[in-house]
């Protein structure tokens, strides 16, 4: 059986329980066991739900004892966070050993916006920070706007859903580090289509636990009509790169 | 493996490679899937009579794969009989209405002949469904016509319409509960299993509107039993088709 390496999943109570269905981290542990997921990239959901930076540092402690979980903070903008220095953040990123964030600015209330993330963009950018990101809940425009002053950033699209190719086979075609996180993105011939197009090094598997089961993208990987290389690096090796070449 | 809720072709608004009956039939032998009954998605378009007839070509040219709903369009509802009788004499096993993208009530006065003859024949008639209203409508036509046998598209789509076509679909023994959907909800499976047992839900992926795997994937990684998987992935489909009454 395949490993996999899971970058989209949410640990702790959300304010609405859909269906009985959250995880702390022994319960995430088990559902990984399951289905052979080695490695997982978690957000709190208190860093989503009430406040980030609480959030983040209730997942510090979480995790403690799980190896096998990485800690994916939330982050606001400088000028609304309480780490509001560019030092201060790389500082607690690497303390905490974080190396992979994902914004909510649709739920946070800020704008992408150069004036409003710019900085924060940029140092990410500089130290190939990968940023997970809904474009569907902030929209695609601000994502292209992204993409136009940050250029390197290794930008994970997560949360897709099948109606969106036509947005990411532009952003495909042009940055090499964009990343699509496939839970959601369960177009027709979807995986295909990317491979056929720009190659097996853009997808990464995710399973938008606790909301999906990793069922539904492990299935879909596994009879996909591509090599079995390629679904190794989707599985796994993209994934892992991404995380390597962190160089916090 | 039984998808009741197929489709043909391509949809206007968002872009995925293939959805002729070819590429349908690859996918198909690939992951294992028995038989698909389509409807042509031109046919909930603009030109139903254009949609069935690509349906007809579909199951000339794969018999054994693929099962026929005939679309009828509430703007032409002096054609349903013509329509029905021609479609159904081709070897068509069900209706389906689209009461979203017609801009109809499913309640409303244009679709009763299509209700009262598939009360007739005891055909399956898979109507879309979206929304509370759409499930409480559905479940009125239902008491109205108990020898039709309904197919309630997408179980009302929105997590709480399927929580509430879950409470009310156990007051009838006409309605079955589709699964198709692109959010594939983690525990609904369960939830139904649990409230209506697994011989009232159906197995259903939009394909090629969406890509089957996932929900292959989803219903596979259920935490359920065997025999209820068998049920909602063939027996329940087969015994719905066992009724269907040519002579009628």
């Amino acid at each position: 059986m395949r490993e996999y390496f899971d970058f989209n999943v949410m640990i702790g109570e959300p304010t609405v329980v859909q269906l009985g269905k959250w995880l702390d981290t022994r319960m995430l542990s088990e559902e990984m066991r399951r289905f052979n997921i080695k490695k997982a990239i978690a957000y709190h959901s208190y860093s989503r739900d009430y406040d980030a930076y609480f959030g983040n540092n209730y997942m510090i402690k979480e995790i403690t004892g799980y190896s096998d979980i990485l800690s994916c903070w939330v982050l606001l903008p400088f000028d609304i966070s309480p780490t509001n220095t560019p030092d201060e953040l790389i500082s607690q990123l690497k303390e905490n050993n974080v190396k992979i964030v994902r914004l909510f600015p649709e739920l946070h209330n800020f704008l992408l916006e150069e004036e409003v993330v710019g900085d924060l963009l940029a140092l990410l950018e500089g130290y190939n920070v990968p940023v997970l990101i809904s474009p569907n809940k902030v929209g695609w425009r601000d994502i292209y706007s992204i993409l136009r002053n940050h250029p390197n950033l290794r930008l994970i699209l997560v949360d897709l859903n099948y109606r969106n190719s036509s947005y990411i086979f532009p952003l495909l075609k042009r940055y090499k580090n964009v990343y699509i996180e496939l839970s959601g993105y369960i177009t027709y011939l979807g995986i295909e289509g990317i491979y056929k197009r720009f190659g097996g090094e853009h997808m990464l598997f995710g399973s938008d636990l606790p909301y999906k089961s990793p069922g539904t993208t492990i299935f879909y990987v596994e009879n996909a009509e591509v090599p079995e290389e390629v679904k190794d690096l989707i599985a796994y090796k993209n994934g892992e790169k991404l995380i390597e070449e962190v160089t916090l | 493996m039984i998808d009741a809720h197929a489709h043909l072709g391509k949809w206007f608004n968002f872009y995925y490679d293939g959805g002729d009956y070819l590429s349908m039939v690859r996918i198909m032998d690939k992951i294992g899937m028995k038989s698909a009954w389509i409807s042509a998605l031109i046919g909930i378009g603009p030109n139903y009579k254009l949609g069935n007839q690509m349906v007809l070509e579909a199951i000339n040219a794969f018999p054994d794969r693929f099962r026929g709903y005939a679309v009828l369009s509430p703007y032409f509802s002096d054609e349903m009989e013509e329509e029905l009788n021609l479609r159904f004499s081709q070897g068509f096993i069900g209706i389906k209405l689209h009461p979203d993208t017609h801009m109809y009530p499913l309640d409303g006065p244009r679709y009763i002949y299509a209700y009262k003859f598939a009360g007739r024949v005891r055909c399956p008639i898979l109507i879309h469904t979206w929304g509370e209203r759409d499930v409480r409508s559905l479940m009125g036509i239902a008491r109205s016509y108990p020898e039709a046998t309904f197919i309630m598209g997408h179980s009302g789509g929105d997590i709480r319409s399927m929580l509430l076509a879950g409470d009310m679909v156990c007051t009838v023994n006409n309605v079955y509960l589709d699964l198709t959907g692109s959010a594939m909800y983690n525990g609904i499976i369960e939830h139904y299993i649990n409230k209506v047992g697994s011989e009232k839900i159906l197995f259903g992926t939009d394909f090629p509107f969406i890509d089957p795997r996932p929900a292959i994937g989803w219903v596979k990684s259920s935490k359920i039993p065997e025999e209820d998987k068998a049920n909602i992935f063939c027996k329940n489909a087969e015994r719905i088709l066992s009724l269907v009454k040519r002579d009628a």
